[in-house]
């Protein structure tokens, strides 16, 4: 109980300093923004504001999209609720709930933009009016976003060729989304999508949060136009919403046919079952049966619902600059085998560790009374993402170590800690994945349970501050200015960096296993 | 001639003599004959199975702050006994089985499951098969892969686990099945793949809550008869229901909890007859009468 304690003031101390820190940002903009009405700097500065606005109510967007995909989009108990009122209710009903979600996260930046503007510009009239707009924004939003997760989800379920290959569909376009961004074309193409929403109604949104400052830049049609939108596009949306919902409730599903749903070979005994695949002639007999069983139950949870990765794939955007640069230099610059080590390692940890009690879901029970010890549940945990991207990320990192300027001793370097930097995240992940479990609200949830962003965020946290001495002595920028600083060899940096990284790692995930082993041992979940 | 005797000895003592040699002999007897039966128990019985308790609690108790949902739970189930755990929703019985499961902690008392307390989870896990309310299963996997994945967490070899595997999902019609996608099944479909997996590893105590959920009458009827092997099989069968013809068929003995409390307990024949009558006017009665007041109505304490 005094653990949990512990775990929830740490976690929403270290939420609460990120979130200090966003709205820090937000609000010294919009004081400088205020500041500049009625001076030459002011039109520049309502671009800008547009800009703003209408990023932030694509990103409230993409994340309903999201969310809406993996949970908004259904209801908890259909049974009861449809049965007792129309459909469309619970559509409402489930919209506000999301729009609720995020008006409680951002209703205090919102509150504190609008004063630190109205403080700024001189203008009291302005805060209400900022408030007011913003929070229909986030309306617009989350209508928006909620149709997009919908028509996400109804072509998954009725169109045959997206419900066969819908893995494969969004692993595709989120290697076209890495390659446009990672070529700069993604710059590119916000710039097109700036410009474009800057000259449309939710670019105008600005003008309409702005309509009380004191200033002729603001003029009539935009804000009014703006207006329109904001009143109308929820309205639209929401009816959107409920018959796309509608849809995706009642409509019958294109049923996928699974390379483990074979109905013919079904008799078979073994047939499709875990002990017949490649990892089990790959790693049966060589591995202890029950951390074998644990990870390709994983793979095979994560190869059905590729949801479940999604934070090991947040960290790719740490490639985009090193490749963008290798891209530009027209040869692999030395930043790139070191990324692909930091990389590998931070999505490895991502992978399959991050969430070892919640994702067991209403499994739990079955867990706990097989009598399997924590410490070797977290071994099949492990395993998983250590069997994977242990190796990618080490042959990765060395063979484009060697193809770039990098020497041979670097470059071997460079994949040993990448090596190493997997074993131990995946470790961290466990401990911090323990100490800071996300369940299903759903007692008597099956489905797989995506680890919580504060999870991902101290895993992350932990993962960077092991790694920060073998960035020192592998990065080469930072490895030269420190050997002149303190006048001793890159190759010696190196050695002590990668030292310091190994020691570190193995302590973090040492204590990491440790602790989650013995919280699982302990665990009685229905204690709470 | 011997009473001859016996009056001729008893006519050479005095009375006195007589009441002293009568008032030790008697309290020899009083001390002695327990002995002597037990001492002839350990004789005659050397060699052979003692019945064992499988379930064993003591005071068992959970408190939430002010509630209480289990009180003083006193429990005895010999081994190859099917208990027939019955009580109205919110009784205390899904809290009882966690906690002998060792899923939860008590607050007080405690429980010993073959011989094991209840506090050591992973001395009482070999020993122990569960059926929670809701099947513990993957939505993601198919029901084959599910019972793999179940029984290699109790490291149960493959050869063994593929046909015990193989005949308990032909035993519950579940092969044709067994290759898709448990999201999938349907409710008895769930229910019969979370049995399956609570008895791959043949335990020697086996906790079913409402196990003929969701079930059809055929497969009920499977679940039933399954019970009875179980029990055959000197298992012990911890049955929660609300089904009580199931109860009546297949249980040994029955407890009723109320508000926690066990209010009545004995062989199912012998509280019907009590009453003169059914296990289910039995069960209406005892509640009702608990629901009017406090009573001291027990079939058999």
């Amino acid at each position: 109980m005094a653990d949990n304690h512990r775990t929830l003031i740490v976690g929403g101390v270290l939420t609460g300093l990120f979130y200090l820190f966003l709205i820090a940002g937000a609000v010294r903009g919009a004081y400088v923004l205020g500041t500049a009405v009625g001076t030459d700097m002011f039109t520049e500065q309502l671009l800008l504001a547009r800009t703003i606005v209408a990023g932030m109510a694509i990103g409230v967007a993409f994340m309903v999209t999201l969310r809406t995909v993996q949970e908004y989009g259904d209801l908890d108990e259909p049974a009861p609720v449809l049965t007792a009122i129309p459909y469309q209710e619970a559509v409402w009903g489930l919209l506000l709930m999301a729009y609720i979600e995020f008006v409680e996260l951002a209703v205090v930046p919102i509150l504190a933009v609008a004063v630190a503007f109205a403080v700024g510009a001189g203008s009291v009239a302005s805060a209400p009016v900022i408030t007011v707009v913003l929070l229909a924004v986030v309306a617009l939003s989350t209508t928006a976003g909620f149709v997009l997760g919908q028509l996400l989800m109804l072509s998954s379920i009725r169109v045959a060729f997206v419900a066969r290959y819908k893995t494969l569909i969004g692993v595709l376009a989120f290697v076209a989304y890495f390659i446009v961004a990672a070529t700069g074309a993604l710059a590119d193409l916000f710039r097109v999508d700036w410009t474009v929403f800057g000259a449309t109604p939710l670019g105008w949104v600005a003008d309409l949060a702005l309509v009380a400052a004191p200033t002729p830049s603001i003029g009539i049609a935009r804000p009014a136009a703006a207006a329109v939108t904001l009143l109308a596009g929820p309205i639209f949306l929401t009816w959107l919403a409920a018959r796309l919902t509608g849809a995706v409730w009642y409509a019958d599903p294109v049923q996928p046919v699974d390379d483990t749903d074979d109905r013919n070979t079904a008799s078979a005994v073994g047939t499709g079952g875990l002990s017949s695949g490649l990892s089990e002639r790959l790693f049966g007999g060589r591995l202890a049966r029950p951390t074998l069983r644990i990870a390709q139950k994983s793979w095979r949870r994560a190869y059905r619902v590729p949801l479940k990765l999604q934070f090991a794939m947040w960290p790719v955007f740490f490639l985009i600059v090193p490749i963008q640069q290798s891209i530009e230099a027209g040869e692999i610059t030395t930043l790139l085998p070191i990324s692909i080590a930091i990389y590998g390692a931070w999505a490895t940890g991502a992978a399959f560790t991050l969430n070892p009690l919640g994702d067991e879901g209403a499994v739990l029970p079955l867990t706990l009374t097989s009598g399997i010890r924590g410490i070797q549940f977290l071994r099949g945990l492990l395993f998983a993402g250590i069997a994977i991207g242990g190796p990618l990320t080490v042959v990765l990192a060395m063979a484009v170590g060697f193809a770039s300027p990098m020497d041979v001793f670097s470059a071997v370097v460079t994949g040993m800690l990448g090596g190493i930097l997997c074993v131990s995240a995946c470790a961290i992940g466990v401990g911090v994945g323990t100490a800071f479990p996300k369940f299903d609200p759903l007692s008597h949830n099956n489905k797989v349970v995506v680890p919580g962003m504060l999870a991902f965020a101290v895993y992350s946290l932990v993962f960077f501050l092991v790694l920060l001495p073998g960035l020192f002595g592998s990065f080469p920028p930072l490895t030269q200015w420190l050997s002149g600083e303190v006048d001793v060899s890159t190759q010696t940096l190196t050695l002590a960096g990668i030292a310091g990284t190994t020691l570190l790692a193995g302590g973090a995930g040492w204590v990491g296993l440790r602790a989650a082993g013995r919280t699982i041992d302990d665990y009685t979940p229905d204690d709470g | 001639m011997e009473s001859h005797v016996l009056h001729h000895s008893m006519n050479q003592r005095s009375s006195t003599e007589v009441i002293q040699m009568v008032a030790v002999t008697g309290v020899i007897g009083m001390i002695g004959s327990p002995l002597v039966v037990r001492y002839l128990y350990i004789l005659f019985s050397w060699g052979r199975e003692v019945p064992m308790t499988a379930i064993n609690a003591t005071n068992l108790t959970k408190r939430y702050g002010e509630t209480i949902a289990v009180d003083g739970l006193d429990l005895t189930v010999p081994e190859g006994f099917v208990y027939g755990f019955l009580g109205p929703n919110g009784a205390g019985k899904t809290t009882t089985m966690r906690m002998l499961t060792t899923l939860m902690t008590p607050t007080d008392g405690t429980a010993r499951i073959a011989g094991h307390p209840i506090t050591e989870r992973e001395a009482v896990a070999p020993h122990v098969g569960y059926l929670p309310d809701v099947p513990p299963l993957y939505d993601e996997l198919t029901g084959r892969e599910q019972l793999e994945y179940a029984a290699g967490l109790r490291d149960i070899s493959d050869a063994h686990s593929q046909e015990r595997i193989g005949t308990l999902l032909d035993r519950f019609d579940l092969t044709e099945d067994a290759d898709k996608r448990i999201s999938t099944y349907s409710k008895g479909m769930k229910q019969k793949a979370g049995l399956i997996q609570a008895l791959l590893h043949d335990p020697e105590v086996v906790f079913l809550d409402e196990p003929t959920s969701g079930l059809d009458p055929r497969a009920a009827h499977t679940v039933r008869e399954m019970i009875v092997e179980l029990a055959a099989s000197d298992a012990t069968v911890f049955l929660s229901t609300h089904i009580l013809p199931v109860v009546e068929e297949v249980a040994d003995r029955v407890g009723v909890l109320y508000d926690g409390t066990l209010i009545a307990e004995g062989p199912p024949g012998a509280l019907a007859e009590q009453a003169d009558s059914d296990l289910e006017d039995i069960f209406l009665e005892l509640t009702e009468e608990r629901e009017a007041g406090p009573v001291a109505t027990e079939g058999n304490t």
